[in-house]
């Protein structure tokens, strides 16, 4: 993946993973396959990006992971939103938005 | 927050449980993502390796993980903890020999500081010192003395001052003894004012203090002593509350021990109460007081002295100012002595701390090859950096942790000497502010070492791995220079250190080998304290009757202790003073002696003779005393006045002498006859003696005193060299002190030079070797080297000369008829410096020339 897509996605990529894991929980392959599907192909996070991200976000206790069987019975850690997760989501996708609509105004401006 | 928390906890201590499941993570992402595959049609064993690529090195995604962790940064710490004590255990030769220097350098560092503590920084142990004012009476036609308060002035500034809130006054008490179980001890005692120790705001340490109460008009004085006396005299028995204490014609019942750390004014050892403050006294003829008062909350001392200032005009009185100032119980010149000390140590500490860093560039030289391999296997330069401050912190630390021990060990040595010349120096003690010092300093040393490495290892790690194959690990030209610049700062600090030492040192053995105009060999004093006219003559007929003695005297001024009495203004007949004189040059000093005194001192006269026994008015003169008042000439048979009291005739002139402090050229003095008073406080008997042994004469001595009378109080008996030696104990100590320093300095330096030496020789040994191969002499080879380091050496030296130059004006007031620029001692300290560090240099130098260069040539 080109670096300077990483760069841009730095500020994002807990907001796509909290996104990702908001429908049902996943696991590690399984929340990369859902941020490509979500994007359309557009963004693919390295799983060196991935899984400390999804640990960080664990140990400040936005997710949870348990082990549990996988859809073909092999066994994989699981993350899912836990309550403060939610919250999270919410706050940041309204403040991503927010960014958003202020860049797009000011950049369609002139 | 408590996730966090419990996370951290986890991850420090489960860590292997943590590292299980990460392990299990990415094994089963691998494995999902291989069986994806393997649903899409590949073959098994590729797609397992595409799976494998996708994920993107485990090891790599495994390292990413764990530097988000909670308390990763614990974690790596005790990390390259381990490593650092690894590294230093490996190499115990560096480690040993670079906690050592350091620890020479905090040692002498903390040792002093401990002192400076004591004596400069701890507050006095007084209620808010700083409040506290002393006041004292000034002539500003004489701005150098202070002069005693009168009655009067006490009364007024006790009535009607502004500025302060509460006053006290202090006078001399004369004749005070404390009466023990068997023997009168004689004491140095005040007479203080009711208020005085409510001022100073310390309680006793056992019974009580006096107050108003006690120093009612009328009332019965009390006395309280101090704890030094309260062991000398009572051996620190309880008991010893309730005992007598005698002032001149009073007696006083003890009522309170102080603390030990109770010296207000210094050196006092009883304080009697005095009702001063219920008379409203209008006397301002003469006065001894001194007056002490705590300013009032928001008053600065300046104001306080313009207010005195102000308050004064209009009065008549012996001191036509009145000055007030902080209570300081060190002089100006003990301060300069320390802090001129803290200076030659620190600079023993910085020498110090270079020296490590040059062992440090060195062994870290040698480690290029693992610094390159964990740069290249990710290690990132703030790590590194970490882990070198780490290392040198540690090195700091175990270098810290000797000095205090050394400091602990060197203290006592230190403080016997200095206590007796500056006072709370006793006090000293390593106590927490100490320890904090010490530990900082080294933290500081430490730190200064690992940046300043870090600053010199190059960062491009194919580079070196490539580099580091044979036998020149890190050679790069540029850390060699460093180290040689290194050397030259060493060097110049330690010609600083040198120079100052071999100052001093001169100045001492000027010290002692000056002409004191009298014979300080084979001769006793022996000092008494109160005593009469009656008991020194019956004393000095028996004393001169001792076998051995050939001449014996009695005088009422100490030898060689310091101490002048001097009396003014001198008149002549037929001689005019200039009128624009000071009128300190006026005065003279004004011993009286026993006829035998120019005898038994060893003095010569110059013109006369001795006084003509039985006569009590002739009078004999030094020459620096016709030297002031009558031009040069001898003005044999004449009169003078002296305090308008007429004396004379002049019936001799001895040569000058520097009986008092042998620092300072002989006063103008009047030898009187002594008198024939009832009480003195002290007498002193000179013993001329032809015996090379004092010590039967001093047992005899003193058995003779104690037969006479045992409650005459033996001050001390000693010989007149010992005296002299202790009056120039000071100079001595510096000299000392300082040569001690320089010596380690010097060879720190020495050790530096060899260690850069060594380390360059051994670097070029195969250039060495190949040029004696190709024919060179050894001695040829040899000269190389030194001809790259010496020109650093010079360098150095010179600076340090000039820097020892500059630094010198310091010590100027400690120097005794040696200038500051003294040629002698710069010229010895470049010879010596040169031929220790060529010494030094040529060693490894030559090693290295003499080695077999067949040998050198195989290794590699």
């Amino acid at each position: 993946m080109a670096r300077t897509k990483t760069e841009l996605l730095r500020g994002t990529l807990d907001l796509l993973i909290l996104k990702a894991l908001s429908l049902e929980p996943l696991h590690g392959v399984g929340v990369s396959r859902r941020l490509t599907q979500i994007t359309e192909g557009a963004i693919q996070v390295s799983f060196g990006s991935l899984f400390p991200c999804l640990h960080r976000m664990e140990e400040k206790g936005w997710v949870k992971a348990e082990w549990r069987a996988s859809e073909n019975n092999r066994k994989a850690k699981y993350y899912s939103l836990t309550r403060s997760g939610r919250a999270q989501l919410k706050a940041e996708a309204r403040d991503f938005l927010q960014l958003v609509k202020i860049m797009t105004a000011a950049v369609e401006s002139v | 927050m408590l996730s966090r928390i419990v996370h951290i906890f986890r991850n420090l201590l489960q860590k292997s449980k943590v590292e299980q499941s990460l392990d299990d993570e990415l094994q089963s992402a691998v494995d999902l993502m291989t069986a994806e595959k393997t649903l899409a049609g590949l073959s098994p064993a590729e797609s397992r390796r595409q799976a494998l690529i996708e994920l993107g090195g485990v090891e790599q995604v495994k390292e990413e993980c764990r530097d988000v962790r909670g308390g990763v940064l614990l974690d790596t710490l005790a990390q390259d903890l381990r490593h650092s004590l690894r590294v230093l255990r490996k190499s115990p030769g560096f480690t040993l020999a670079a906690a050592l220097t350091l620890a020479l350098g905090v040692g002498g560092a903390t040792a002093v500081f401990s002192v400076v503590n004591a004596v400069l920084l701890r507050p006095l142990p007084y209620r808010d010192p700083g409040a506290l004012v002393k006041v004292h009476g000034k002539d500003p036609k004489m701005p150098e003395m202070l002069l005693g308060l009168t009655p009067g002035d006490y009364t007024q500034v006790r009535l009607r001052f502004p500025s302060f809130s509460a006053v006290a006054a202090l006078r001399p008490a004369r004749k005070v003894g404390v009466v023990g179980k068997e023997e009168t001890t004689q004491a140095a005692g005040v007479r203080a004012t009711g208020g005085f120790f409510d001022l100073m705001g310390v309680p006793a340490l056992l019974g009580r203090t006096f107050g108003p109460l006690d120093a009612r008009r009328g009332a019965a004085p009390v006395a309280v002593i101090s704890y030094g006396l309260w062991r000398r005299a009572f051996g620190a028995d309880p008991e010893a509350i309730g005992r007598t204490v005698v002032v001149g014609e009073d007696s006083a019942p003890i009522v309170g021990v102080m603390p030990p750390s109770f010296a207000e004014p210094a050196a006092s050892e009883v304080w009697v109460s005095s009702d001063l403050d219920s008379v409203d006294s209008s006397d301002f003829r003469s006065g001894d007081l001194t007056l002490l008062g705590r300013l009032r909350p928001n008053v600065s001392l300046a104001r306080c002295n313009a207010e005195l200032k102000a308050f004064r005009s209009g009065e008549s009185s012996v001191s036509p100012e009145l000055e007030g100032g902080v209570i300081e119980e060190v002089s100006e010149s003990h301060r300069k002595l320390l802090l001129v000390l803290l200076g030659a140590v620190g600079l023993l500490l910085v020498i110090a701390v270079f020296n490590v860093a040059n062992l440090q560039l060195a062994q870290v030289a040698g480690r290029t090859r693992e610094i390159a391999i964990r740069v290249a296997l990710g290690a990132t330069r703030g790590r590194l950096l970490r882990q070198f401050l780490i290392e040198s912190s540690i090195l700091g630390l175990l270098g810290g942790a000797g000095g205090v021990a050394a400091a602990f060990l060197g203290l006592r040595v230190l403080i016997a000497g200095v206590a007796r010349i500056i006072p709370r120096a006793a006090e000293t003690t390593l106590d927490g502010a100490v320890l904090a010092f010490a530990c900082g300093l080294s933290l500081t040393a430490g730190w200064f070492i690992g940046s300043f490495t870090v600053l010199r290892i190059r960062w491009v790690p194919s580079n070196n791995l490539r580099q580091g194959a044979v036998g020149s690990p890190g050679a790069e030209p540029g850390t060699q220079r460093v180290r040689y610049m290194l050397t030259a700062l060493q060097v110049a600090l330690s010609v600083v250190l040198l120079t100052a030492a071999a100052l001093l040192m001169r100045s001492f053995f000027q010290l002692s080998h000056f002409d004191l105009g009298m014979e300080p060999h084979r001769a006793l004093a022996v000092s008494l304290g109160g005593s009469s006219a009656s008991d020194r003559d019956g004393l000095l007929r028996r004393l001169g009757a001792m076998p051995g003695v050939i001449a014996a005297a009695a005088t009422d001024v100490k030898p060689f202790s310091g101490m002048t009495v001097v009396t003014g203004p001198i008149q002549i007949a037929g001689f005019t003073q200039p009128a624009d004189r000071n009128p300190m040059d006026y005065t003279a000093a004004t011993p009286s002696v026993t006829p035998e005194y120019f005898a038994a001192m060893g003095m010569r006269f110059a013109a006369g003779g001795g006084f003509p026994p039985g006569d009590p008015r002739s009078i004999v003169v030094n020459q620096a005393f016709l030297k002031r008042f009558s031009g040069g000439a001898a003005p044999l048979g004449k009169m003078l006045k002296a305090n308008s009291v007429t004396r004379g005739p002049i019936v001799g002139v001895v040569n000058d002498t520097r009986d008092s402090d042998p620092r300072r050229p002989a006063w103008p003095t009047i030898y009187c006859p002594a008198g024939d008073s009832r009480w003195y406080a002290e007498t002193h008997f000179i013993l001329r003696t032809n015996l090379d042994n004092l010590e039967f004469l001093t047992g005899h001595a003193r058995s003779i005193v104690r037969g006479y009378n045992s409650r005459i109080p033996i001050l001390s008996i000693s010989a007149m060299d010992k005296l002299v030696g202790e009056s120039v104990l000071m100079d001595r100590l510096s000299a000392m002190v300082y040569g001690a320093f320089a010596f380690q300095a010097l060879v720190l330096c020495l050790l530096g030079a060899y260690g850069v030496m060594s380390y360059s020789v051994s670097q070029r040994a195969r250039e060495f070797a190949v040029r004696m191969a190709l024919g060179a002499k050894a001695s040829q080879v040899a000269l190389l080297p030194l001809r790259q380091m010496f020109p650093f050496v010079i360098v150095g030296l010179l600076a340090g000369l000039a820097g020892a130059r500059g630094l010198s004006a310091f010590l100027e007031s400690q120097l005794f008829e040696v200038r500051p620029a003294d040629p002698y001692a710069y010229l010895s300290v470049t010879i010596l410096f040169l031929i220790a560090a060529a010494a030094a240099c040529w060693i490894p130098a030559r090693r290295a020339a003499h080695s077999d260069p067949l040998k050198t040539l195989r290794c590699d």
